[in-house]
């Protein structure tokens, strides 16, 4: 690994800002180490070494010129392939979509070119995002492993140092499942917080555009430019966006952290991850949070109520090319689709009716214990081999497991983050899930940042960088 | 069609899928019938706990406006 690719987004962005080092010399940095280690990883969908290197080039001359765009200016990011972009085909990880170039540009591909990011490639997507394939990347913490998803090439690009930071899409966990697994934070922010205009939807009412970077900091650097209303897109919402690093150093002393431990820590929950992240509520209460134990018996019915809004919306979506190319998806992702296309109206409608009452019952837990954030693990196993995702341990197969813990955010439409927080024995990522108010990703950023301060995860190197 | 009466958990028969995917107006795949029929069953289930919720008075999340932003 050599030491540009290794920095944080934000020490890169300083580097380049000070003119210490090139856009150019950045992103070559960053071309040559994925070309080294993506036969290993296969972390990226198509990688733009020509179109980077224009862009780099271009950022370096408006340097030279004195105009600085702020802290994305000549850094290399990438972007998930359900993402337009008008100069390379979207695939969306699937053949129904082969070829396909889009006549524009993604609101977020434009507003990462305004801040001058450097596009240096689209990553790996689980077909269509559903999440249910096994994609071609590769975990690079143990090999054969599931790697997260649907944002998977995403999780990995980052965990690899084969960018600076990622953007990635959360329907249902599908950015904080791979920042969990590959040990990098993901956030998922607010419902509307972030334009999904020229993203392939998957279902609309649960579409989120996420972040994945190794630190606290670079992820808010990443959300901030990203943020922001887009009439564009009918999701989207007109609130004010906050400033996420004002306040990122002012430490946890004073916020309240919710635990709820009927569902979050259930039998389910591996005892490492359980350690863990109880490590972690104890690290906070010695930061000054106060903890409290909270209850919340609806979060039983979070996954029925977001599936079955999923697997309508999902095969609306999917109507056309479900008549059309059927043979053209892989078998998992179809099955789904069929599906939804037999879920009754009445039952969609009355899951959006649950998710009224839902959205009200965390409300009124947040508001009735003042709390900042509710926190748990993201997910409540480590990575398993990819072979064993759908077989049942103690009656729950772990793809079951890993959304057990996320579903609840995209119903609720709350901010989510996944914080690193350790190592199992076998050496696998473990995180930990902040769960915030509405529009709130600030306090969520503090919080992350708090603990980060007194453990440096992201230091860690997964073990195929060493390979 | 055999969602009126059905017990939940009941299982879904091949000619009932047949027929909701004639009426979706859908081709399923002979290879995807028997798990398609288990997660259609599932689904269905699944729906139960929904409908243990007091949703007396409670509007679904929509919304819909009506304004021109174009």
């Amino acid at each position: 690994v050599t030491e540009l690719v290794d920095l944080p987004l934000g020490e890169a962005s300083r580097l380049v800002e000070r003119r210490e080092v090139s856009s150019i010399e950045l992103t070559e940095a960053v071309l040559a180490h994925i070309d080294r280690t993506e036969p290993r990883v296969h972390a990226y969908a198509r990688i733009f070494h020509n179109g980077a290197r224009e862009a780099a080039r271009a950022v370096d001359r408006e340097l030279e010129q004195g105009r600085h765009c702020g802290p994305l200016h000549g850094v290399p990011v990438a972007v998930k392939d359900i993402v337009y972009m008008r100069e390379a085909p979207t695939e969306a990880g699937s053949r129904v979509l082969e070829g396909f170039v889009p006549a524009y540009d993604a609101t977020i591909v434009g507003k990462l070119r305004d801040a001058g990011a450097v596009i240096v490639g689209k990553t790996v997507t689980h077909e269509f995002a559903w999440g249910t394939n096994v994609p071609v990347t590769r975990s690079p913490w143990r090999d054969g492993d599931y790697p997260g998803g649907s944002s998977a090439g995403s999780g990995v690009a980052v965990a690899m140092r084969s960018a600076f930071g990622a953007i990635g899409t959360d329907t249902g966990g599908s950015v904080r499942i791979p920042g969990a697994v590959n040990g990098i934070l993901g956030l998922k922010p607010t419902y509307g917080r972030v334009s999904r205009h020229g993203v392939v939807p998957l279902g609309w009412s649960l579409d989120h555009v996420g972040t994945l970077t190794r630190t606290v900091d670079d992820n808010a650097i990443l959300l901030q430019a990203l943020a922001g209303y887009d009439p564009a897109d009918l999701g989207s919402i007109d609130e004010p966006v906050q400033d996420y690093r004002a306040a990122i150093e002012s430490g946890a002393d004073g916020l309240v952290i919710g635990v709820e431990r009927e569902y979050h820590f259930y039998p389910r929950v591996a005892d490492d991850v359980r350690a863990a992240v109880d490590d972690a509520i104890a690290d906070y209460e010695r930061l000054g949070a106060r903890i409290v134990e909270v209850e919340l018996p609806e979060f039983d019915v979070m996954p029925t109520v977001l599936l079955t809004i999923l697997l309508a919306e999902a095969s609306a979506v999917h109507r056309g090319f479900l008549r059309e190319r059927a043979a053209d998806y892989d078998q998992t992702t179809r099955l789904m689709l069929e599906l939804g296309e037999f879920v009754p109206a009445t039952h969609y409608v009355t899951a959006l009716r649950a998710r009224t009452l839902l959205s009200a019952r965390m409300r009124d837990l947040f508001r009735s214990h003042a709390l900042d954030a509710l926190l748990s693990p993201t997910i409540p196993l480590p990575s398993v081999p990819n072979d064993e995702r759908n077989v049942p341990r103690d009656g729950e197969a772990p793809f079951t497991s890993y959304v057990h813990h996320t579903f609840s955010a995209n119903v609720v439409g709350l901010p989510a983050l996944s914080v690193p927080c350790g190592l199992t024995s076998d050496g696998l990522p473990i995180g930990f899930q902040l769960l915030g108010r509405p529009f709130d990703e600030a306090t969520l950023f503090r919080l992350a940042r708090a603990y980060e301060r007194e453990h440096a995860w992201y230091e860690l190197k997964p073990p195929a960088l060493a390979e | 069609v055999s969602y009126v009466g059905r017990g939940a958990g009941d299982e879904i028969s091949r000619e009932t899928l047949e027929l909701l995917a004639q009426i979706a107006g859908i081709k399923v795949p002979a290879e995807d019938a028997a798990a398609l029929r288990d997660a259609l069953r599932n689904q269905l289930a699944s729906m139960e706990q929904i409908d243990r919720l007091d949703l007396t008075g409670v509007q679904p999340a929509l919304r819909f406006d009506p304004r021109w932003n174009d």
